[in-house]
C-alpha cells in the first residue's frame, strides 16, 4: 500500500515541481516586490510597509473593495441560479438530447470567444452613438428615442451582465453532469408519489448536486476575484473609479502607473484572502467528510 | 562511427568557415573588412525612425570606404507595434539579460536614464549644437547629461475647419486672418471657445471641439493655456490647484453647459472621432499635427484634400496666459549604454544631424512633422507636403517640456478626471480634490501649488 502512496507522490512530483516554479516562485517574488518601490526604471529599493501603508490610506481602498464584493456576489449568485436552471432545463425537463446539446452549444460561444472580440461585442452593442446597436434597435421602435450612454450611465450592471453571460456555460454543463447521475428511479418514485416538478427540484435535484453547487460557487468566487479581462476591455474600471475591482487595480497600479511594487502589495493581498478561501473550503471539506464518516 | 566523426567534423569546419566568411569581408585593396552589425528596434507606425538610421549606416559606410576604414554597419531589425510601456519593459529586460538593441526607440526617456541605460551623447550633442533646433533635448536631459536622440519634432496645436467658418458666414479675409489673430495674441483662447460655441449654435458643426479619447499630453497644453503649471524650471511635478480647477470648469462646461463637447467622447473610439474632424463634424481639435494623417484617412481624405480644408494654429493666449504658443514633443532614440559599439552608432545620429539629414526630412514630411535638425526643415521634402509647408512659423513658438517624474500618474489621474467631468459625474472641486489626494499618494517631491 505504501508503495503505491510513493508511486502516486512520484508521478505527482513533475506538476509540484511545475507548480513551485511557476505558481510559488512568482508569488514569493511578488511578495519580495511588494515591499519595494520598483518601477519603470526596474531599480529594486526597499521601501518597508509603504505600499502597504499606502492601500489603506487611499480614500479609493474601500470603494474598490465594496465593488469587488458586490461583483463577486451578485455575479456569482446569477451565475449559480441560471446554471442551475438551464441544468435543469437541459437534463431533466428536455428530454431530446439533441436540442439539449444544441442548447448548451450556444450558451458556450461566449465562453470560447477571445475576450477581446467579446469585450469589442459588448461596446459595439453598447455604444453611446446613434450607431450602436441597442441605440439603433430602440430607435428603430420609437423614433423620439434619444441615444443612451450605456456603459458610462450603468457601468456596474454592464459588466456583471458581460461576466454573467460568459461564465454560465461551464457551470451549466458541470450542473448537467451531475443531475444526470441522479438515479433515474429517485425520479420514478418521486412522480409516483404525485410530487411537482418545483418539488422534484427542490428535493431530488438540488439536494444531490449540493457538492456541484459548492465547487461552482467556490470557481466562480476565485475566478471573478482574480479575473479582470473583460472588465478592463469594457469598462477600463471607470468612470472614475466605478468598476474598478481589486485584482484590476492591481494591474492598474503595476502596468498603467508603473509602480509594480504597490501593483504586488495590492496582489498580494489579494493572494492571501484566495488563500484564506481555499483553506476554508478544505477545512469545510474535511468537516463534512468526517460528519459523513 | 568514425567516418561519421570526420564526416561531422569537415562540415562543422566548413560551417564555421561559411560563417567567418559572412562576418569579414575583403575589401578592394585586400585589406579584410570588419561587418558590425548593429541590432535596431522601433515600435509602432514610424518605422521611417529607424529606416533613417539604417539608410544613414549606408552612407558612412561609404565614408568609411573611403577613410580606409575596414568596417561595415550592417543591421539586424526589430520592429513591433505593441504597448509602449510593455515595450520600454522589453527594452528594460533586454538590457538586464545583455541582449539588448544598440540603437531603440522609447516612449519615455526619464525611466530610461534613471535605469542608466541610455548612452550619454553630451559630447556630440555639443559638438553639433548649431545643427538642431534650440531645446529639442529637453526630455532627454538629465543633470545636464544628454542621453537621447531626437528624430522629428512633432508640434501639438489646434486644428479647426476653415470651410465650417465659411459656412457660418465668414469671409474668406476673415478667414485667411485668424492665423494672425491668434499669433498676435489679439484671439484669445476665450474667444476660440466662444467661437466653438458660435458654429453649434449656427450649425455649422455639431461639435466645437473635441480631443483625444484617452490619458496624454494634449490636456496639459489646454492646462497650460488657462495659466496652469505642472512642471517648474527643476522639472518636478507641480499641482496647481487653481490652473487644475479652471481647466476643469472648462471641461465641465465643454460637455455639459455650452455642449461644443460630446459628453460621451471618451467612450467613442479613435476612429469615430477622427472620422468627426475629418469630416468636420467637430469644428476643432487639439493634439499632434501627425495625427492629421489618422484623421484624413478616417475621413477618406488625401493629405492634399485635408490640407486645404484644416487649419493648424497657435494654442491661443488666455486671460491666464501670456502668449500662444505650441508644444514641442519631439520623439527619441536612444542608444544602449551596452552596446559593443558606441563610436560607431555615435557617428550614425553624427551622419543624421549632418549630412543625412534629408532622411530626417523624409521621415518628418512622412509624418507630417517639423524637424528637430535645422537643415532638415528647409528639406525641398518638408516644403512639398501640403500639411506642414505653411506651419513652419509653429516652430517660433514651440515650448518644450522637460522630463518631469510622475508625469504617466499625473495624466492618467487627470484623464480620469476628465472622464467624468464630461459625464457630469463630478464637480471641477471635487475632480481636483480627489485629484489631489492621488497625486499626493503616488507621486513624490510633488510642488503643491
Amino acid at each position: 500500500m505504501q508503495g503505491k502512496h510513493l508511486q502516486g507522490y512520484a508521478f505527482l512530483s513533475p506538476f509540484l515541481v511545475l507548480i513551485s516554479i511557476f505558481y510559488i516562485a512568482p508569488a514569493i517574488l511578488t511578495i519580495v516586490m511588494s515591499f519595494s518601490n520598483l518601477d519603470g526604471s526596474f531599480l529594486w529599493e526597499f521601501v518597508g510597509f509603504e505600499n502597504y501603508g499606502k492601500i489603506f490610506k487611499d480614500p479609493n481602498t474601500l470603494l474598490i473593495l465594496r465593488n469587488t464584493i458586490l461583483y463577486i456576489f451578485i455575479s456569482m449568485f446569477i451565475i449559480v441560479v441560471l446554471d442551475l436552471f438551464i441544468a435543469t432545463l437541459t437534463t431533466y425537463f428536455i428530454k431530446s438530447d439533441g436540442w439539449a446539446s444544441f442548447f448548451k452549444s450556444i450558451i458556450m460561444i461566449p465562453m470560447i470567444t477571445p475576450s477581446v472580440v467579446y469585450s469589442v461585442l459588448w461596446i459595439w452593442y453598447l455604444d453611446a452613438s446613434d450607431a450602436g446597436f441597442i441605440n439603433s434597435v430602440l430607435r428603430f421602435f420609437n423614433k423620439d428615442f434619444s441615444s443612451i450612454n450605456w456603459i458610462a450611465q450603468y457601468p456596474f450592471q454592464v459588466i456583471i451582465l458581460a461576466q454573467v453571460v460568459v461564465s454560465l456555460a461551464y457551470g451549466a454543463i458541470i450542473f448537467s453532469s451531475a443531475i444526470r447521475s441522479i438515479p433515474e428511479n429517485q425520479f420514478k418514485a418521486a412522480h409516483v408519489d404525485g410530487a411537482s416538478e418545483w418539488e422534484i427540484v427542490k428535493t431530488i435535484i438540488i439536494p444531490n448536486i449540493r457538492p456541484h453547487i459548492k465547487f461552482i460557487i467556490m470557481w466562480e468566487t476565485l475566478g471573478l476575484m482574480t479575473n479582470y479581462l473583460n472588465i478592463l476591455l469594457i469598462t477600463n474600471g471607470g468612470p472614475l473609479n466605478r468598476t474598478e475591482v481589486w485584482a484590476l487595480s492591481a494591474y492598474h497600479k503595476a502596468f498603467i502607473d508603473q509602480q509594480y511594487g504597490y501593483g504586488a502589495a495590492i496582489s498580494v493581498l489579494l493572494i492571501l484572502v484566495v488563500f484564506m478561501i481555499m483553506l476554508l473550503w478544505l477545512f469545510a471539506s474535511r468537516t463534512r467528510k468526517e460528519s459523513e464518516e | 562511427m568514425k567516418k561519421t566523426l570526420v564526416l561531422l567534423a569537415l562540415s562543422l569546419l566548413l560551417l564555421c568557415s561559411v560563417y567567418g566568411a559572412g562576418a569579414q569581408e575583403t575589401n578592394q585593396k585586400g585589406a579584410e573588412k570588419q561587418v558590425v552589425t548593429l541590432r535596431i528596434s522601433h515600435n509602432m507606425d514610424f518605422t521611417t525612425i529607424p529606416e533613417a538610421v539604417v539608410d544613414a549606416a549606408a552612407r558612412v559606410n561609404a565614408r568609411y570606404e573611403q577613410e580606409g576604414k575596414p568596417i561595415t554597419i550592417a543591421f539586424e531589425k526589430d520592429y513591433q507595434t505593441i504597448d509602449w510601456t510593455e515595450y520600454q519593459n522589453n527594452i528594460v529586460f533586454a538590457h538586464k539579460i545583455n541582449d539588448a538593441p544598440d540603437i531603440f526607440a522609447m516612449s519615455d526617456p526619464a525611466g530610461l536614464i534613471k535605469a542608466g541605460l541610455l548612452l550619454d551623447l553630451t559630447d556630440m550633442v555639443k559638438a553639433n549644437s548649431s545643427k538642431f533646433v534650440e531645446n529639442v533635448f529637453a526630455a532627454a536631459t538629465e543633470n545636464g547629461r544628454v542621453y537621447a536622440f531626437p528624430p522629428d519634432l512633432p508640434v501639438r496645436v489646434i486644428y479647426y475647419n476653415r470651410n465650417v467658418l465659411k459656412t457660418i458666414g465668414w469671409s474668406d479675409a476673415e478667414i485667411k486672418a485668424l492665423p494672425k489673430r491668434i499669433q498676435s495674441g489679439e484671439f484669445s483662447f476665450e474667444d476660440f471657445l466662444s467661437l466653438c460655441k458660435e458654429v453649434v449654435d449656427k450649425g455649422g458643426a455639431k461639435y466645437g471641439l473635441t480631443h483625444r479619447p484617452g490619458a496624454g499630453s494634449d490636456f496639459l497644453d489646454i492646462l497650460n493655456v488657462l495659466g496652469g503649471q505642472y512642471y517648474d524650471e527643476k522639472g518636478s511635478l507641480v499641482f496647481d490647484q487653481q490652473g487644475l480647477t479652471r481647466f476643469f470648469k472648462m471641461t465641465y462646461d465643454n460637455a455639459n453647459v455650452t455642449k461644443i463637447t460630446p459628453p460621451n467622447l471618451n467612450q467613442m473610439g479613435w476612429t469615430t472621432i477622427n472620422t468627426m474632424v475629418g469630416t468636420g463634424e467637430s469644428f476643432a481639435y487639439y493634439g499632434p499635427i501627425y495625427s492629421c494623417s489618422y484623421v484624413a484617412s478616417a475621413a477618406k481624405l488625401t493629405n492634399e484634400q485635408f490640407a486645404a480644408q484644416e487649419e493648424f494654429v497657435l494654442f491661443p493666449a488666455s486671460k491666464y496666459s501670456s502668449k500662444p504658443f505650441v508644444v514641442a514633443a519631439p520623439q527619441y532614440i536612444g542608444i544602449s549604454a551596452k552596446t559593443k559599439y558606441p563610436e560607431i552608432c555615435l557617428d550614425l545620429f553624427t551622419e543624421l544631424a549632418n549630412g543625412s539629414s534629408d532622411l530626417l526630412a523624409r521621415h518628418a514630411a512622412k509624418i507630417n512633422s517639423l524637424s528637430s535638425v535645422i537643415a532638415a526643415n528647409s528639406d525641398p521634402q518638408m516644403a512639398a507636403n501640403p500639411i506642414i509647408k505653411d506651419v513652419a512659423y509653429l516652430a517660433d513658438y514651440a515650448i518644450t517640456v522637460p522630463s518631469i517624474y510622475g508625469i504617466s500618474t499625473y495624466r492618467s489621474e487627470l484623464f480620469k478626471q476628465i472622464v467624468a467631468l464630461e459625464l457630469g459625474q463630478t464637480t471641477p472641486e471635487k475632480a481636483v480634490a480627489d485629484m489631489k489626494v492621488q497625486i499626493q499618494l503616488n507621486v513624490k517631491d510633488v510642488v503643491f501649488k
